[in-house]
């Protein structure tokens, strides 16, 4: 915008004279498209930030799920296949109302804890920060085929599902096979 | 310093009547860059913290992932617990001299050092001579007086834990198949809680 230099052959530039001259300032329409463009760097490095925080937390909130899964499973794994009390059905037998009274894996079969209800095996809750999640567990028998091991041997799948508020969920499965009588 | 300009040049008279700013548009202008530089410093504040808060929160994912899967494969792999309490679970690994009793050797401490709020496991020295308890003994005081000799030494699982407890299964530790253990961490500003339970191997 500003004026160019004068070519060498002309008479003495009056500087100061030509520069005021060709000063013309911003008009509105250059100002607007200028603060516009200016608008929209901003908006996106916001929102690049935004996104990073999101991600982060998103992975925090990944792994609480996947924390709670794994609980889950172990909490499973600790009781013995047979039942001691020699029930065969799957889910909890007759009187085991809750999963403190659970005594064999089959009898968490159709468990689940909704959101906001998630607790230990000691009945104490979990941090408020897992309280969105909700988790279910299925025991079902499976036969499974390993040539190298003799064939097929048969078992319980249990199968662990926690659930986000989002929908997204974690599973993980586990395969035990019968223990030799 | 404006000198006479040629007549014929437009500019002549615009610079005739150049004047300065008014009092009132140096304050206008002044104000209106105070107002600008203030929305730019609280929007760049802003950002930094949403950035370190960021960096933060990935620290904690990964630290909880060291940290539960360090708690989880020690218990996991231990047969019984001996002693457990408020900040410290004392293991019966394994009876590796297959004598039905517990031994220096074989024993292991998890403990918060409420201090230094670090999270230690301490293990047998291998080369320290090795003495055999009996399961009734107090394995509380038993291992708090070796954690002062050099029989026991301790290594850092985790560094600013804030809190750590460990509950049973069972009443009688001896006889406990779940334990569950809850921490927080810190970092930065922000303190996060965990939750591991992990089965011992006298688990059916």
């Amino acid at each position: 915008m500003r004026s160019s230099p004068p070519a060498p052959a002309a008479p003495r530039p009056h500087r100061q004279t030509r520069h005021l001259h060709a000063q013309p300032g911003f008009t509105l329409v250059e100002v607007l498209v200028a603060s516009t463009i200016l608008a929209f760097i901003t908006l996106a490095v916001i929102n690049a930030i935004a996104v990073g925080q999101q991600q982060a937390i998103a992975a925090l909130d990944d792994g609480r799920a996947a924390a709670l899964a794994e609980a889950t499973l172990e909490e499973v794994l600790a009781l013995p296949y047979a039942d001691p009390g020699g029930d065969t059905t799957f889910g909890p037998d007759a009187g085991e109302s809750t999963r403190a009274d659970f005594d064999a894996l089959d009898d968490y079969h159709g468990w689940s804890q909704a959101a906001n209800s998630i607790t230990d095996p000691a009945g104490v809750a979990y941090p408020s920060t897992f309280q969105d999640l909700q988790r279910s567990v299925t025991v079902v028998d499976r036969t499974v085929s390993v040539a190298s091991l003799g064939g097929d041997h048969t078992g319980r799948a249990i199968t662990v599902t926690v659930t986000d508020p989002g929908g997204r969920t974690v599973t993980l499965e586990r395969f035990i096979a019968e223990p030799p009588a | 310093m404006i000198r006479p300009t040629h007549p014929s040049r437009p500019g002549h008279r615009r610079i005739a009547r150049r004047r300065g700013l008014t009092l009132v548009e140096l304050l206008l202008a002044i104000s209106g860059t105070v107002v600008i530089g203030a929305a730019i410093v609280a929007m760049l504040t802003s950002s930094a913290y949403a950035t370190d808060e960021a960096n933060d929160i990935r620290a904690l994912v990964v630290r909880h992932k060291a940290t539960s899967a360090r708690l989880a494969a020690n218990i996991r792999e231990s047969k019984q617990v001996l002693a457990a309490g408020a900040d410290y679970l004392v293991l019966w690994v394994a009876d590796t001299d297959g004598d039905d009793a517990p031994s220096l050797l074989e024993l292991r401490r998890i403990e918060l050092d409420g201090v230094s709020d670090t999270l230690r496991i301490r293990d047998a020295d291998p080369s320290a001579t090795d003495v055999v308890y009996t399961l009734a003994d107090n394995f509380a005081l038993l291992t708090d007086a070796l954690a002062l000799g050099s029989d026991f030494p301790a290594i850092d699982l985790s560094e600013q834990v804030s809190a750590l407890s460990f509950t049973l299964n069972d009443a009688d530790p001896l006889a406990a198949t779940l334990v569950t253990v809850r921490y927080s961490l810190t970092e930065g500003k922000l303190t996060d809680q965990g939750v591991v339970i992990a089965r011992l191997r006298n688990a059916t």
